[in-house]
């Protein structure tokens, strides 16, 4: 009986083979999940202190001749008669730099950044304090004086050699500088590339037009490095542009995303069928008409969508700027693309290169921050895509 | 002068195309191989024949449409009121499109509005003066192409939206807006059902009054019913040409007699 053959269940070897195929399978997919899993919790665990900050207050009675003396003289007065020693812990609960960002004009309360020991202690991360700083530390807390709050700080400062006033701000104008000029740069000269080779191409079987295409397929999958060797030896050395400065880096990593970009538009003018094309001509639109007016617009949802994800992938580049000098270490946020600036990545880099224990917090802080853009732009281009994609029929 | 002494002649008054010594090769591939055709003012010509010969490529030889096939090499003459499309100055090749509309195998309209649709080829050749008469454009072709009624109330929607007879008729009215002479029509209703296809067919009957029609078609029924000139091609030659009438009813070939009652094709 047939009928009865198909409804029996699969037997034996067949069986056997096909279920281990599907566990095999089933174990790779969990092992992803749980390796992502980790990462993320490691990343938040580590990085989630970095988003909180510890304060201190500090009542000013008599005001000094300067900030510095000022804050010194309060800090004293929270101990009887300090000697020399316990005087130097007192001075150093509260960031070295505090006095650089409070002008102290008159007798009051003023909410100082602790410093990173004082910092890492209310966490719990380590404890460096000596034991008097403990001490009065812990009563500081009972008495509310001392707090951890919303670290806006991080986000609004640039780099400091001090771990507990460094904030992102300037690796993220620097990265906006370098991804907006990259993609200035970028997007219409990959644009104008891939319709050149897939709508206007005198001979697609000539040697210029092969060689054009090998070429295009095979920077896609140059590292990244190269591309920053490439970088300082043509902008910085031939043409003489300043080291360090975002202008460079733009144009590197858009030479770095130009192949993404080429192969990403070339793809999406392909999906455009050839009756759209025969439409327009047929009407009497010359090929430049026909390209502009029909075939760009109806790619162009896939071209976004390639671009941005060309793009994520230059947010995330460090490598080429280490080689054209984008390590600088940044302690205002640059304001003009001729300014030395760094990216988001090469401040992870730099921070998870610093001795201090505070970085180590940043690094993992800085690191959610990447993904998340990075995740943001993945998510566009697919809303992008799922939006305004054309379905052809 | 030349023009007037041409139009004296009632023979050449009447027709639009000719066609002379036509050879078309695709890189080896002889595809059309010696064609002659005269096609007449205000008349359905047909072009039939089995498939693969030479039909599709003969229609877009018109309009130059081969243009676009890089080893496509067409030899000949094809001659469009006395003027030879390949030979003389007559160069600009967008107007020649713009006068020898073309009507496609499949619909294919553009991924915008209805109405933009049909804008698009006035829009090119900046036809109208202002938008009222951009408006009075479309909807004059859409009307031309019996689709003004089912579209009229929403011409912004997408043309994707419409039925497949619709997107076809809808091409005809895009075609129609530029104000062709000749419009050539690639098998319009292969893909299309048979009420959709009536449709069609009663249209081409409408515009066969102010347009010459050139149709290639893969149904010897729908040749029948609508065309008055039936060309027969069989492996890319033209092996007759004649009143529609003649040709079904009384071929003088043996291949033509053959492939019209049927016995293969």
């Amino acid at each position: 009986m047939q009928s009865t053959d198909l409804d029996n269940k699969i037997t034996g070897r067949r069986r056997v083979v096909q279920k281990s195929l599907e566990y095999a399978c089933y174990s790779a997919v969990t092992l992803t999940a749980i390796l992502m899993i980790i990462f993320f919790a490691t990343l938040g665990y580590r990085g989630i202190g970095a988003f909180t900050q510890t304060k201190i207050e500090v009542d000013v009675v008599e005001v000094q001749s300067t900030s510095k003396k000022s804050i010194n003289e309060a800090m004293y007065r929270l101990v009887k008669e300090p000697d020399r020693t316990t005087k130097k812990g007192l001075r150093q609960l509260v960031t070295p730099n505090a006095y650089s960002t409070i002008d102290i004009t008159e007798a009051g309360t003023y909410v100082l950044v602790a410093h990173t020991n004082v910092d890492m202690y209310v966490k719990g991360v380590y404890d460096k304090l000596t034991d008097s700083q403990r001490e009065i530390v812990d009563i500081l807390i009972s008495d509310g004086k001392i707090y951890r709050t919303w670290n806006w700080s991080f986000w609004t400062n640039s780099d400091s050699r001090s771990p507990e006033i460094a904030g992102i701000w300037g690796a993220m104008v620097g990265t906006f500088y370098t991804i907006g000029l990259a993609l200035i740069f970028a997007f219409p000269i990959g644009v104008g590339c891939a319709t050149y080779m897939e709508e206007f191409p005198k001979k697609r079987n000539s040697w210029a037009y092969d060689f054009m295409e090998i070429n295009i397929n095979n920077l896609a999958a140059v590292p990244s490095i190269v591309y920053g060797l490439l970088g300082l030896a043509v902008f910085i050395q031939f043409f003489g542009m300043p080291r360090s400065a975002s202008l460079v880096g733009g144009l590197t990593l858009g030479i770095l995303t130009l192949p993404t970009i080429v192969i990403a538009c070339r793809t999406a003018l392909r999906t455009v069928p050839q009756s759209v094309r025969d439409a327009s001509n047929g009407l009497g639109a010359s090929r430049l008409q026909t390209t502009m007016y029909q075939v760009l617009p109806a790619a162009l949802p896939g071209i976004i969508t390639g671009t941005i994800i060309g793009i994520a992938r230059a947010i995330g580049e460090s490598a080429p700027l280490l080689m054209i000098g984008m390590v600088a270490f940044i302690l205002t946020a640059p304001t003009s693309i001729l300014d030395p600036a760094t990216s988001l990545p090469v401040q992870i880099y730099l921070w998870a290169d610093s001795p201090e224990r505070g970085f180590a917090e940043k690094t993992s802080a800085a690191i959610l921050i990447l993904l998340l853009i990075l995740v943001t732009l993945n998510l566009l281009a697919i809303w992008l895509r799922k939006r305004f994609e054309i379905k052809w029929k | 002068m030349e023009i007037e002494t041409r139009n004296t002649l009632t023979l050449t008054k009447s027709q639009k195309i000719e066609v002379r010594n036509l050879n078309i090769w695709y890189g080896d591939a002889h595809a059309i191989k010696d064609a002659s055709l005269k096609i007449r003012k205000n008349n359905v010509t047909a072009l039939i024949g089995p498939s693969g010969c030479g039909k599709s490529t003969f229609l877009r030889a018109l309009n130059r449409m081969n243009d676009f096939i890089d080893d496509c090499v067409t030899k000949g003459s094809v001659g469009i009121d006395g003027t030879d499309i390949y030979r003389t100055q007559y160069t600009n090749v967008n107007n020649l499109r713009k006068s020898v509309g073309m009507v496609f195998q499949k619909p294919n309209p553009f991924p915008k509005s209805i109405y933009e649709n049909v804008a698009y080829g006035p829009q090119l050749h900046r036809m109208h003066e202002s938008k009222a008469h951009l408006d009075e454009i479309v909807k004059n072709s859409l009307q031309k192409a019996n689709l003004w009624d089912e579209v009229k109330n929403r011409l912004t929607s997408e043309a994707f939206s419409l039925s497949g007879g619709q997107q076809q008729r809808l091409c005809i009215a895009r075609t129609l807006a530029v104000d062709p002479q000749v419009v050539l029509l690639d098998e319009p209703c292969s893909a299309l059902d048979p009420i959709s296809t009536n449709a069609i067919e009663q249209l081409i009957l409408e515009l066969k009054k102010s347009y010459t029609i050139v149709m290639v078609t893969y149904n010897m029924q729908q040749a029948k019913r609508i065309s008055d000139t039936t060309a027969y091609f069989h492996l890319g030659e033209i092996v007759e040409v004649g009143a529609t009438k003649k040709i079904f009813g009384n071929p003088n070939h043996r291949s033509t007699r053959a492939y019209v009652s049927g016995e293969f094709g």
